[in-house]
């Protein structure tokens, strides 16, 4: 195995460690409303923790088929700026790509956004191991559901945790620093303000506080910093 | 609920994973460099949203020191130690509390 691919196992582990609680707070949580075996179903033919949720949410409080969809779509709605953001850095083909984008989930594309010299294969990687791992959970989740409520407090703890540390790794300057700050603050407002759009507040909130250009003296200082990395020494 | 309708929502998610990544020509500069400035502050959002409960409410004490103890160390941008920081602030406020 390549040195590249162990480190993209290294930093996988603690993505699915933290997937695979939720699956298990899932897989509890919907088998008493979907059950058993339509729950794995959902875990192996969806794989989207915020969509399953949601929708078994939605289910258990009776609402329509169109009403599931329609959510659905709303909250699928992030993937469009997710795959667009990851696409400028998965070469091939459309077939390829194709197959890659079955795995494109939040933490997924934040790990891949870490390599983007290697993005397709950290994808890759990541994806099918952070599947293994939700799919895994729901299988937990659905025989042993009697240890969720410990499960749930922590899963909940640990996505936040995640996030921040895929934003720190993305934010390789002061003003995405800045950006992010942003972006946090026009989040929780957003999410206050429109309970049913939480979903899909963080991108709105991503795409506003990164549609001001770069000013340019922060290019130049970049630019030169850029450079100076590029000669490899002091 | 229907496996019909889960099949459905599985289309319906893949599609959208899809459409960006295989349909979209690859960005000109003006839109790459909009992209590229869109990760940190995407996870951030993502970080931010969890504060958020239905409700609207406040999440739990246990989500909140976690998020502030990432916060603490997020500066080192090193995934362990940011993890480290923030369930060890989760684990401290479920004992305080």
């Amino acid at each position: 195995m390549a040195s590249d691919d162990r480190a993209t196992l290294v930093a996988v582990v603690p993505l699915a460690a933290a997937i695979a609680l939720f699956g298990v707070v899932f897989g509890a949580a919907s088998r008493p409303v979907f059950g058993s075996g339509l729950t794995l179903v959902f875990s192996a033919f969806v794989f989207s923790g915020v969509v399953q949720f949601t929708v078994a949410g939605l289910a258990f409080g009776g609402a329509s088929s169109l009403a599931i969809l329609a959510t659905a779509a709303l909250v699928n709605a992030r993937n469009l700026a997710l795959g667009a953001v990851l696409r400028p850095h998965l070469r091939g083909g459309p077939a390829r790509r194709a197959g890659l984008s079955w795995f494109l989930i939040d933490e997924t594309v934040g790990l891949a956004l870490t390599r983007r010299d290697q993005a397709a294969r950290t994808l890759l990687i990541g994806g099918v191991v952070c599947y293994v791992a939700w799919f895994a959970g729901t299988v937990v989740g659905v025989v042993g559901g009697g240890v969720v409520p410990g499960v749930a407090a922590l899963a909940a703890a640990v996505f936040p945790v995640l996030f921040v540390a895929l934003s720190a790794m993305a934010a390789t300057s002061m003003s995405l620093v800045r950006r992010s700050l942003g972006a946090a603050a026009v989040t929780v407002v957003l999410a206050l303000a429109w309970p049913a759009g939480r979903a899909i507040a963080p991108v709105i909130a991503a795409i506003v506080v990164a549609l001001p250009p770069e000013r340019r003296a922060n290019s130049a200082a970049a630019g030169a910093l850029h450079t100076g990395s590029q000669g490899g020494g002091p | 609920m229907t496996l019909g309708l889960v099949v459905t929502l599985a289309v319906l998610t893949y599609a959208s994973r899809a459409a960006a990544v295989v349909l979209l020509p690859p960005p000109g500069p003006r839109l790459a460099a909009l992209l590229d400035r869109m990760p940190a502050p995407l996870f951030a959002g993502l970080a931010a949203v969890a504060l958020i409960e239905d409700g609207p409410a406040l999440a739990p004490v246990t989500t909140i020191a976690a998020l502030v103890g990432a916060l603490l160390v997020a500066w080192t941008r090193s995934m362990p130690i940011i993890l480290a920081g923030g369930l060890g602030a989760a684990v401290i406020a479920t004992l305080l509390t």
